[in-house]
């Protein structure tokens, strides 16, 4: 039996710029299950970081505005969360890794002491005031260390973020954001600044983990290939929306909406005949001050009707567990 | 680094700069100090209401009121008709310190900046002489070698004032120098000295401009403290400075001939303050999202 | 190996001295050096009309290549000769004159424009190198810029008023204005959407269709470099260990660092997970490169052969080269 462990529903995000005022994300509805990965795709400006924002109560205040919607984890609505109460969730309950390791790890301390922070509070809450010392900790921060792959773990616990390369201090954030055994942790672009052989090894290794700890991940790509090696569910977004939804499998193998068509087909392949022409999708990604009337694809699609530019098409379910927002499939 | 000015981006620099009552109030009284110093240029006395120079017993010592809006100094002459002939004099002065520093520190420490190894060693050697040595103290002793009078008040001041400047624009060049589109003009074959010409000098003037901007504020103040130890203006010319030294004997029975002059300086000197802060923020680029 | 090529390197080794530079070995642990051996002994030859790609990852020494190439750095040892000439001397000014026949994209389309010039200002620099005629200049900027697929009235607009994509077109434009005989394109696609980057292959396609220019394709996608290219060059910690025609390297690698990183590549297909091959470690410092092979330090088939002995580029098959003492599908 799978039970949510996030709900977002008709969630919408308008920011407020001195260039104007935009609409990043446009009545969202996405839900993510226990101990699942749900793979985020699209290309830049779609909205899919503004959703791990959202999720995570870190929303450029006052800029961002949430018109409408609702996050519900744990049967609460994180919209209605104070800050205090936003504090206590993130880094425990949900946590997150970006693509730049550097600017999420502190350069003053080290990191066995940025880890011993999050597993402090973990074994706070599990045993209470009693359940812990600091000989514990430090236990599992060496443990943990070891777990991400960390050569010779007792030494790098004393030393600084900077004196770590990219894929190491990669792996510190991975340990860092699923020591506390959250049930959720987002993923921004974790591995699109890394070289691809070391993307292989962080791939297996937040795959192996996450099911360890029993966590489900929102794992946030604009690399298709990178998402279909981890993900359980793929979710594509264009735009502010959400145009198709379903199992990695069924994604890739019949891929529905023309949006997903499009961009499979835009990748150079295996067997294409060297120097081809690839397919292109004409036009480009519009402005989100400027977002297309009706279906926001609309004015690039090769399907494109009348109907198109009038409304925009929900998100509905064509086959079991395949959701699609296109009113021309 | 660099933002292109085209009509979108000076929109938004005014909508920025609209929205903060600090900056309101800056741009009002700058505008305000130059408009009134050219009106003055133009026009002269007949601008004012009352003659300057008019010296008139009779009239000595009179408290601000709605004849005389400043009062009336020691010498029964309108102060706030000396005020605003003075106006000219602090603005020539302002502009001229930070307009020629920025000229020949800027091009110098482009050059210096881009250019690199001994050159730049050298050149930095010199703005240190320069920097270590407090710029008013030296204004000072280059004015008295100079002697009284409004352009050795600014030969003094400019001697202390480009390296800052040079310094600045040295900064900008090092770090444009790095940049992709100054490879993509050497990969062209473009010759050094048009590098720095055409690429390295259009995009090191913001952070230039927004200083200078605050620095005319801080000319002033010096010009001004110059001329009330007595090198600059002389009299019978009006200059503010020198109204706040004539008039600090009689500081306790009408305060207004040395304070009000003092007020007018101090709020020119803060309004272009808050104008360059208010420019450094609109270059921002974080500040404005 | 051709004699008459277009662009020919012999030896050529750049390095840098490591003042307070700060590298990685193996452990994650910080490494500091005297010496960053960025380019470390590199053969190449480019014919006309043709692509040779280079494949590597962080710190295999494939910029500092690019830019040893086009003599914006000075290469420490080795020769450098273009169209049969040595230019690896020359000065400033008689660079100059190869310029116009030596061009560059760089990656970063919103860094390699000067944000205050106009596109078409942008475009005829490189031109005023080669004429004064203002005429001539002008229709030949016009030209080049509706070959990109960008309009006239385009041309007078800033940097910031396109999108990534069009300024990497921009980019394009202002390479191909002089109508160089090579072009280095570094990372050109990389910072772009994966819809736009189709757009843009298929017009570096076109145009050296046209232009019969020869480009020298620099990326760590080794996706599009396979897509662009007749032959591969590929590097590790600033030497080539593999060099070939393009559908031989992809569907037989050689060298196992090769093979891995191509295993490695991730599909577009979630049944193929399996297949990714994982290498062991980190990528070593170019500061204290391993002895022998630089790769024995995480290659599964390493014995002490090599790291006892550096092997050479050997030609097993026609135009098919490999460093390595125990090549794979020999």
């Amino acid at each position: 039996m799978t039970h949510p462990v996030l709900e977002v529903h008709d969630l919408s995000v308008v920011f407020e710029t001195f260039e104007g005022r935009y609409s990043a994300l446009n009545s969202i509805d996405v839900t993510i299950n226990e101990s699942e990965v749900m793979g985020l795709v699209g290309e830049s400006g779609c909205g899919k970081s503004t959703l791990a924002l959202a999720v995570m109560g870190l929303l450029p205040r006052p800029h961002a505005k949430v018109p409408s919607g609702s996050i519900t984890f744990r049967g609460k609505n994180l919209l209605s969360y104070t800050e205090k109460e936003m504090e206590q969730v993130r880094g425990t309950d949900i946590s997150m890794i970006f693509q730049e390791p550097l600017t999420s790890l502190d350069p003053l301390f080290t990191i066995g002491d940025q880890l011993s922070e999050t597993i402090q509070i973990k074994l706070q809450r599990a045993g209470g005031n009693a359940g812990w010392n600091s000989g514990k900790v430090k236990a599992e921060v060496v443990n943990w260390m070891k777990r991400v792959g960390l050569a010779d773990p007792e030494s790098a616990i004393e030393r600084y973020p900077h004196e770590f390369s990219g894929g190491m201090r990669q792996r510190v954030m991975i340990a860092m954001a699923l020591a506390a055994e959250p049930q959720l942790m987002l993923a921004d672009e974790p591995t699109s600044a890394l070289d691809v052989t070391t993307q292989v090894q962080i791939l297996r290794l937040v795959k192996s983990l996450v099911s360890q700890v029993r966590a489900s991940v929102l794992f946030i790509s604009h690399d298709l290939a990178v998402v279909a090696q981890i993900a359980d569910r793929v979710a594509v977004m264009y735009a502010g929306i959400i145009v198709e939804e379903a199992s990695v499998n069924e994604i890739f193998e019949n891929p529905l909406h023309p949006y997903t068509q499009a961009l499979l087909s835009s990748f150079p392949k295996e067997k294409s005949i060297k120097k081809s022409r690839l397919e292109i999708i004409r036009g480009s990604v519009p402005n989100l001050t400027h977002i297309p009337p009706g279906c926001p694809f609309h004015p690039r699609c090769q399907l494109m009707k009348e109907g198109c530019s009038m409304a925009r098409p929900e998100l509905r379910e064509i086959s079991p567990g395949h959701k699609i927002a296109c009113d021309r499939p | 680094m660099g933002v292109s000015i085209d009509r979108r981006e000076i929109t938004v620099i005014l909508t920025i700069l609209r929205r903060d009552r600090l900056s309101i109030f800056g741009i009002a009284v700058a505008a305000a100090f130059i408009a009134t110093s050219t009106a003055v240029v133009i026009l002269g006395s007949k601008l004012v209401p009352y003659d300057p120079t008019q010296v008139n017993m009779m009239l000595a010592f009179q408290a601000p009121s709605f004849q005389h809006l400043f009062g009336t100094d020691n010498l029964g002459r309108d102060i706030f008709s000396r005020c605003v002939i003075a106006a000219p004099i602090d603005a020539q002065i302002g502009f001229s310190i930070v307009g020629i520093s920025v000229l020949i520190g800027t091009v110098l420490g482009s050059f210096s900046g881009y250019i690199g190894g001994k050159v730049d060693e050298t050149f930095m050697r010199i703005t240190d002489v320069f920097i270590s040595v407090p710029t008013l103290v030296l204004a000072v002793v280059v004015a008295v070698a100079l002697g009284p009078g409004v352009e050795h008040v600014i030969e003094a001041n400019l001697v202390g004032w480009w390296p800052v400047y040079a310094r600045l624009a040295r900064a900008g060049a090092l770090s444009l120098k790095e940049s992709q589109f100054i490879e993509a003009a050497k990969v062209a074959g473009i010759s050094r000295h048009k590098i720095i010409l055409k690429h390295v000098l259009p995009n090191n003037i913001s952070p230039i401009l927004v200083y200078a901007t605050l620095d005319i504020g801080n000319a002033i103040l010096y010009a001004s403290v110059l001329s009330y130890l007595g090198l600059g203006a002389q009299p019978p010319q009006a200059e503010w400075g020198r109204m706040v030294y004539d008039g600090q004997v009689y500081l306790v029975n009408a305060w207004w001939i040395s304070i009000i002059p003092g007020v007018v300086i101090f709020a020119v000197a803060l309004a272009f303050n808050l104008l360059g802060d208010a420019l450094r923020d609109a270059f921002d680029p974080r500040y404005r999202k | 190996m051709s004699n008459t090529g277009l662009l020919r390197l012999e030896g050529i080794v750049t390095h840098f001295p490591a003042k307070g530079a700060m590298f990685y070995s193996e452990s994650g642990a910080l490494v500091t050096g005297t010496i960053i051996h960025a380019v470390d002994g590199v053969d190449l030859s480019l014919d006309r009309n043709t692509t040779l790609g280079i494949v590597g990852e962080s710190g295999c020494g494939k910029t500092t290549l690019a830019k040893t190439i086009l003599l914006l750095i000075k290469p420490t040892s080795g020769r450098l000769y273009f169209e049969g000439r040595e230019i690896t001397n020359l000065s400033y000014a008689d660079l100059a004159k190869i310029r116009p026949n030596l061009q560059m994209i760089f990656q970063d389309p919103f860094s390699s424009l000067d944000p205050r010039m106009r596109a078409k200002d942008i475009i005829a620099e490189p031109l005023t190198v080669v004429t004064n005629d203002r005429e001539k200049v002008k229709k030949r900027v016009l030209e080049v810029f509706e070959q990109v697929g960008l309009t006239a009235d385009q041309l007078n607009r800033f940097p910031n008023e396109f999108s990534g994509g069009q300024r990497q077109r921009i980019s394009i434009a202002r390479a191909l204005a002089t109508k160089p005989k090579l072009v280095i394109l570094d990372e050109p696609t990389s910072a772009l959407d994966a819809s736009i980057q189709a757009q843009i292959l298929n017009l570096l396609l076109d145009i050296q269709e046209q232009y019969k220019v020869s480009y020298l394709f620099i990326s760590h996608n080794v996706s599009v470099v396979r897509h662009m290219s007749d032959r591969i060059a590929v590097m590790y910690l600033g030497k080539v260990v593999e060099e070939g025609p393009v559908e031989d390297l992809m569907s037989k690698p050689k060298h196992p660092y090769t093979s891995a990183l191509i295993s490695s590549i991730p599909k577009p297909n979630p049944k193929a997970r399996r297949e990714m091959a994982e290498i062991r470690g980190e990528t070593p410092s170019p500061i204290n490169p391993p002895s022998g092979c630089r790769y024995h330090t995480r290659c599964p088939f390493a014995t002490k052969l090599c790291s006892d002995k550096e092997p050479q580029l050997q030609e097993l098959e026609s135009a098919h080269l490999v460093a390595c003492h125990y090549p794979l599908n020999a």
